[in-house]
Order: structure tokens, then C-alpha cells, then sequence
């Protein structure tokens, strides 16, 4: 094959990657809404799964490009022109098609055509189930969009479709008010936190001329505050997406969705998207040393704070997900080291083995009520120090009161809003209009 | 009108239309008119209702001699007499409401006169007061507040005449020296306005609380997005207006769709309608997020443009829209949760009916559309406005 014909492959198979499960959400979603009756599971759950093989094929072509099986390695930007323009400000629709966009492209497509082939069977005559296939199949464009993404506006947008659409998981049992509170608790921090990452597109573009990702390798000319701020925006985002302390606390909440979306979600891809973030910034931790040392700080924090609540969760998806969590905190910590290779790997093999275990739980949970516990003695750690061991045992079943400290800090922001409310009702009152201040 | 050298004249028609078409002169009002169209007729249309066309009749042809016509004065004069219909239905509703439209319209007529006068400066004054009266700026937003509580109906009306305004705001008075040396203090309004307004969204205890904050908080987003246009921001200033249309319409649709069903929504008891009504529910959630900003709708890109924009006028601004964003977008989905998430409810009523799946699909398949191509509305524009 020619370099121009590898190049017009490698553009077309990152288009369908992202545009089939797009493609597939948006229609199923508006003939769900536009017809009278209800589309039945075998139409909805046959387009959606189709729409994602077809993506993951798509990622496995544009794999095999890269990797230079036709020919030429293909690597770098790919442009498909601006999605808006205006003056000397424009909205590139751009690509970046490398190692680390491929392996999570890869991992992404092929594990959500995984679950969606699982949760055809496991979902069957399950209430919400055309919803439950609409959802993945946004999830399945925005983390396409996120693997992909060349500009941070692009990256943006399936940024959110993610949290979007994990929110509305973790609420999918809504008849009960636990999930829906789990739910709007997640959806909360990750919006929070995504505050962080649309002041570093804005900024970037500002400082740097540009939001696309090769821009950031001019970071070192930038002054070390700029540079050190916008890293640090990149962090906190990523810390919020990826369940980082102090914000881990929506993490367990987020087991109540169904368990195909857990193992997708909070073992696979969801949670490591922040990982993905830091990896594709790391130019500018380069030379924000500081914010790197935070980074690093931050991640082997939550791996200790993980690695002790797991030991003592009492539920399988719990305990899994603090495992998690703690292998998490350390891939942070490698990124943040610079070890970048290293840390895609670790992303990639955790996502899998995460994934599989998810998957597995309820089986394990018939597994450990056949065959029993596995009995362990004493720690050594409680034998030579049983009250430390006593009071990381208490710290740990408590979860370090995460909630409650995260509930104080915004207590403050809620006594605004009520002051500002019933400022709202007297002048509304004076002008005669009606209020609805509590 | 010249027909083109070398062609007979009758084949010259079709290419003259085209190129006439795909011109910013026709295209950008053209669309603003679809769109602000769509907007007006969508609450007629899901209603059912057959009669009462008259308001709504006058109210297009007003907005589309406001976009039609070269002169300002006769643009703003069509505003004003728009403004002024809502406010004289305004009158049995709420005479606060009709008390600020009434003063909006006034507001627009003095920056006719000024135009016609050749006094472009004062013309720009006092079409930024009117919108400042009829986004409802704090503390200024009583009236338009109240129209909210008191009639749903009327204040999509109003909201469907924005886009036109903004659009005759940008047209005559914008490129004036004032404008620039406004903006900031403009933004500045703006912002503290749509800030205010998204931390009261977040304690509001119903659907209607959290319509009227969504409604004011866009409110000062678009005053400070027209505030930014002062700068040569335009397109920012029309996605605004236009998704702000699109998206709270929309939601004011499917929330009077629900009172419908249920009664008032103030003293609605919490929770368990989604499983009764699905699609309401989809359309709630699907408006919802178009209006903070949520990606694939016009709402996305909108935010974007008007975030690079304020940045460039004051970094604090752009600080404080984004976070004011992001509260209001944990206060639509906390209002949702609690209103259609939770036990189940039994409930006889059905769910939505063919005319208001029309207009939950036309509303949402324009919020796409200008989400994924917002190119085909804002590059006529910023021909036309350059």
C-alpha cells in the first residue's frame, strides 16, 4: 500500500471508531422518542452492538497502520478541518493517532463490545434496557473522542459524554433512592472537578495559541507559574475522573449501577481516562516539577488509603473497587515520575485484569458460598503494633469520613446559595413577582 | 436586482437564488428566523391548541421585518413592538413582568429614534438596557422571573424573540466605539448575574425553582456574551441566544407538558415519574444538558466560544461562567433526580403524545445540528456582521 493510501485508511478507520457508536446513540436514542411504541431489545441491543464491533474493527485498522503492517508506520496528527472558525479563533477537529491513543482506542472499543455482548443476556427483560444500550453506545463515542482526541476542545467533548454517561449508569436502578443518590454525588464531583480541565483549554489556547496536544510541548517557554497552573488544573481534573484523594469517596457509590458498567466503568475505562489525560499532558509536567511531586504525592496517598479499605470491605464490588483505586493511585504516581511507558502498560493490563474480575464478581461471590473463606491469621503489622494496626483498622472501615470532610467543604458554597436565594426572594417580592427561595 | 451576464433569465434564477442563499445577507437572518420560528410555534404546537395564533402571528412577522429590513431604526422599531405584545399579554399575568417588557420596549423605540437621528451611541445604551430587562440582570429580574410561575407560555414567547434581538443588537449598534469600551463592565454584569443565579439554582426545591434560575442564569450569560460581542465576539453572542432558545424552550415545553399531567409543579411530592413518563423524562434530561453545555449540542460549542471570549475580555469573568456552568449543570441533575428518579409513582396520566414528540425531536435535532455544524449559522454571520 502507498503512504497516501495508509494515510486515507488511518482517517477513515479513527472516523468510524468514533462516529458508529455516535451514529448509534443518536439514532437509536431519537426513534425511541419519536415512535409511539417501544423498539424491542433484539432492534436496539443488534444496532448498538453492531455499531460497536464496527468501531472496534475501525480501532484495530487504525492499530495495524500505526504498528506498519501495510506498509509505513503511520503516526502524528490527522486533520479533518475546523469544527468552528471564527476570526483567528477556531475549533480544530483533529486526531492524534500514536502508541497511547491506539492502546486506549483499542482497549476501549473491544471491552465495551465485550460488555455489550455481555449485558445483551445478563439484561435481558431487565427494565431500562433500550436505555442501558443508548448510554454505552455514548460512552463507547466519547471515550473513541477521548482516546483520540489531537485538541483539548475535542478531548473535551467525549470528557463529558463519560461522566455524562457514567452518572446516568450509576443511577440506572432509579426506582431506588440510593443509586440516585450515588448518582448525582459522582456527576457532581466529576463536574466539579472538570472545572479544572476547561480553565486549562482555555488557558492553553490563550498562552500557548492553541488547544491541540503538540502545542503543550512548548510548555517550557511558558513562565513556571503558568505552566505550573495549568498542570495543576490538569491534575485536579484528572484526580476528580480517576477517583483520587480526597475525592475517592463517589467511588464505591458508583457500584450501584449494573455490573457490566461497573466492570467498563470503574474497572476498564472510565476511571483510567484521567490516567489517559495526565499521560497526554506530560509534556507540561516536564516542566512543572512541583505540580509532578503533587501528582506523585496524591497517587501513593490513595494507593495506601485503597489498598487499607479494601482489606476491609465487606461487599465483593467494594473491595474491588478500592483494589482498584490503589493501582490507580500508583499508575498516577508512575505518570507523575515520568515513567510513561511503564504506566501505559500498567493502565492497559490492570483495565483487563479489573474488567474480567467485574465481570466475574457475582460468580465469585457463588464461588466463596460454595467452597467458603479462605481463613488468614493474625498480620504481623497487628501483632507488633495492634493500636496502630486498631486505628488504620477504624480509619479504614470509615473510609477516612472522605464524605463528610468533602460535605464541610462545600457547606459553605450551599450557605451562599440560600443567602443569595433569599436576597432573590425580596427583590423579587418588592417587584411583585412570586419566589421560590426554600 | 441584476441577473447574472450570459445566462437567459429564467436559468439564471435558480443559480441567483443560490448564491443569494448561501450570501451571510440571507443565510444568517434566514436561519435566526427558522430557528426563532420553531421556537415560537413549538409551545402552540405541543399544546394542541387551535386557537390563539393571532399573538404568535404577529410576533413572527414582527421578527421577521426586524431581520428583513436594512434600516435600523425600522429593525429596532419591530423589536420594540414585539416586546411590547408580551408585555400587553403580560398585563393579566403578572404586571411586573408587563412593568419591565413595558420599559424594554420603551428602551428599544429610544434606540430607534436615536438611530434614525444619527445618535448610534445612545442607541447602544439603551438597547443593552432593554436586554438587561428582558434577560432578567440582578436585580433586575423580577418581572421576567415571575413570568416563569405566572405564564410559561409567554415567557417562551419572549424567549423566542431574543435571537432576533441579538441579532439586530449585533447588525446596527455594535460596531460603535461605546461598545468597546463597555464590554467589560458589561460582561462583568453579565457574569455576576448568571453566577448569582446558578448558586440559587442549586437550593431550588422544585422544577419551576429550577426553570426560573436556569432561565436567569442564561439570562446573564447572554448579557455578558452581547457584552463580549463589543470586542468582535459575535458569534459567541448568537449561539448563546440561540441555544439558550433551543434548550429552555425546550425544557419549559416538557415541564408544562408535565404540570399538564400532574399539576402544579411547586408542590410536586419528590420523585418516581420516570418510569411513568420515559420520554419526558429523556426530553427533561436531553434539554437539561443541552443548556450546560453538554457535547453534541449547540450548547457545547456555544459555552466554548463564549468561554474563549470572555477570557479574552477578563479572566476572572471566564473563571466565574465556568464555574457558574458547572453549578448549574449539578442543579439540573439534582432538580431531576428528585423529581423523576426514585420510588415509583402510580400514575394514569400517559406520556407524551405525538405533538409534543414532534417538538421534543425538531428541538433536539436543531440543537444537534447547530452542535455539529455550528459553521452553517455563525460563517454567514460573521460575514454579514463584519
Amino acid at each position: 500500500m502507498s503512504d497516501a493510501s495508509v494515510e486515507l485508511v488511518i482517517r477513515w478507520a479513527v472516523m468510524v471508531a468514533i462516529l458508529a457508536p455516535l451514529a448509534a446513540a443518536i439514532g437509536v436514542g431519537v426513534l425511541l422518542m419519536a415512535r409511539a411504541k417501544w423498539i424491542g431489545e433484539q432492534a436496539v441491543a443488534g444496532a448498538v452492538t453492531t455499531a460497536l464491533h464496527i468501531s472496534a474493527i475501525a480501532s484495530l485498522i487504525a492499530s495495524a497502520c500505526h504498528f506498519g503492517l501495510p506498509s509505513m508506520r503511520a503516526i502524528g496528527n490527522i486533520e479533518y478541518g475546523n469544527w468552528l472558525a471564527v476570526g483567528n479563533y477556531s475549533v480544530p477537529i483533529v486526531a492524534l493517532v500514536d502508541g497511547i491513543a491506539l492502546a486506549f482506542s483499542l482497549l476501549a472499543a473491544s471491552l465495551t463490545a465485550l460488555v455489550a455482548r455481555f449485558s445483551r443476556t445478563y439484561l435481558h427483560k431487565e427494565a431500562g434496557f433500550a436505555r442501558f444500550f443508548v448510554l454505552l453506545s455514548m460512552f463507547a463515542a466519547g471515550a473513541q473522542l477521548v482516546a483520540f482526541a489531537g485538541a483539548l476542545d475535542v478531548f473535551f467533548a467525549g470528557w463529558e459524554l463519560i461522566g455524562i454517561s457514567s452518572a446516568l449508569f450509576i443511577g440506572f436502578f432509579h426506582e431506588r433512592d440510593e443509586p440516585v443518590r450515588s448518582s448525582v454525588r459522582a456527576f457532581a464531583t466529576y463536574r466539579l472537578c472538570d472545572v479544572g480541565l476547561l480553565i486549562a483549554m482555555v488557558t492553553t489556547h490563550e498562552v500557548l495559541g492553541s488547544t491541540r496536544f503538540s502545542a503543550l510541548a512548548a510548555a517550557g517557554t511558558l513562565p513556571a507559574f503558568e505552566s505550573a497552573t495549568i498542570a495543576a488544573l490538569f491534575l485536579l481534573s484528572a484526580m476528580g475522573k480517576s477517583a483520587q484523594l480526597p475525592f475517592s469517596g463517589w467511588l464505591p457509590r458508583a457500584m450501584e449501577g449494573p455490573t457490566p458498567t461497573s466492570a467498563l466503568f470503574y474497572g476498564a475505562v472510565s476511571i483510567h481516562a484521567g490516567l489517559y489525560l495526565m499521560l497526554r499532558v506530560s509534556p507540561i509536567l516536564d516542566v512543572a516539577p512541583l505540580v509532578a511531586a503533587l501528582g506523585v504525592v496524591v497517587g501513593i496517598s490513595t494507593a495506601v488509603y485503597a489498598a487499607a479499605v479494601a482489606r476491609v470491605h465487606t461487599d465483593a464490588k467494594g473491595a474491588l473497587a478500592h483494589a482498584t483505586l490503589a493501582q490507580i493511585g500508583l499508575i498516577l504516581a508512575e505518570i507523575c515520575l515520568g515513567l510513561t511507558t511503564l504506566a501505559l502498560v500498567h493502565l492497559v493490563c490492570h483495565a483487563l485484569l479489573r474488567a474480567y474480575q467485574y465481570l466475574r464478581a457475582p460468580n465469585t461471590i457463588h464461588d466463596v458460598h460454595q467452597h467458603g473463606h479462605i481463613e488468614h491469621g493474625r498480620m504481623f503489622f497487628s501483632r507488633i503494633a495492634p493500636r496502630l494496626s486498631a486505628g488504620i483498622y477504624t480509619a479504614a472501615v470509615h473510609r477516612l469520613r472522605l464524605d463528610e470532610l468533602i460535605d464541610r467543604a462545600i457547606s459553605p458554597v450551599l450557605s451562599l446559595s440560600r443567602a443569595l436565594a433569599r436576597i432573590d426572594a425580596r427583590v423579587s417580592g418588592i417587584t411583585g413577582s412570586d419566589s421560590t427561595a426554600p | 436586482m441584476t441577473l447574472i451576464a450570459g445566462t437567459a433569465p429564467l436559468a439564471a434564477v435558480p443559480q441567483l437564488l443560490a448564491t443569494q442563499l448561501v450570501s451571510g445577507s440571507v443565510m444568517a437572518p434566514g436561519i435566526i428566523i427558522a430557528c426563532a420560528l420553531t421556537l415560537l410555534f413549538a409551545p402552540h404546537v405541543a399544546s394542541r391548541r387551535r386557537t390563539g395564533w393571532m399573538g404568535e402571528l404577529a410576533l413572527a412577522l414582527l421578527m421577521i421585518a426586524s431581520l428583513a429590513t436594512t434600516s435600523g431604526a425600522v429593525s429596532f422599531g419591530a423589536t420594540a413592538a414585539t416586546a411590547l405584545i408580551i408585555a400587553v399579554e403580560a398585563l393579566r399575568q403578572s404586571r411586573a413582568a408587563a412593568l419591565t417588557l413595558g420599559l424594554a420596549a420603551m428602551a428599544l423605540v429610544t434606540a430607534a429614534i436615536a438611530i434614525s437621528t444619527g445618535h448610534p451611541d445612545v442607541a447602544f445604551v439603551a438597547s443593552i438596557v432593554s436586554f438587561a430587562m428582558r434577560v432578567g440582570v440582578f436585580p433586575l429580574h423580577g418581572g421576567i422571573g415571575s413570568l416563569t410561575h405566572r405564564s410559561l407560555t409567554l415567557q417562551l414567547q419572549q424567549l423566542a424573540t431574543l435571537p432576533t434581538s441579538v441579532f439586530v443588537h449585533l447588525r446596527f449598534v455594535d460596531h460603535e466605539m461605546i461598545a468597546f469600551d463597555m464590554a467589560p463592565a458589561i460582561v462583568a454584569i453579565g457574569t455576576a448575574s448568571a453566577l448569582s443565579f446558578a448558586l440559587i439554582a442549586l437550593v431550588q426545591p422544585s422544577l419551576h425553582g429550577l426553570l426560573r434560575a436556569s432561565v436567569l442564569m442564561h439570562g446573564g450569560m447572554l448579557f455578558a456574551a452581547v457584552g463580549a460581542a463589543g470586542r468582535g465576539h459575535h458569534a459567541a453572542a448568537l449561539l448563546v441566544s440561540i441555544t439558550l432558545g433551543l434548550a429552555i424552550s425546550g425544557l419549559g415545553i416538557m415541564l408544562a407538558s408535565l404540570q399538564e399531567r400532574v399539576g402544579p409543579l411547586d408542590t410536586l411530592p419528590p420523585g418516581g415519574r420516570a418510569g411513568a413518563f420515559p420520554r419526558l423524562a429523556i426530553g427533561v434530561a436531553l434539554f437539561g444538558g443541552a443548556a450546560v453545555g453538554m457535547p453534541g449540542t449547540s450548547g457545547f460549542i456555544a459555552d466554548d466560544l463564549l468561554l474563549h471570549a470572555l477570557w479574552q475580555e477578563s479572566v476572572p469573568s471566564a473563571v466565574a461562567m465556568i464555574i457558574a456552568s458547572s453549578l448549574l449543570a449539578v442543579a439540573t441533575l439534582r432538580n431531576f433526580a428528585l423529581s423523576f428518579l426514585g420510588k415509583p409513582l402510580r400514575l394514569l396520566a400517559p406520556d407524551l403524545n405525538g405533538a409534543e414528540r414532534l417538538v421534543l425531536v425538531v428541538l433536539v435535532l436543531w440543537l444537534i445540528v447547530l452542535g455539529f455544524a455550528p459553521g452553517v449559522l455563525v460563517d454567514p454571520a460573521t460575514e454579514l456582521l463584519r
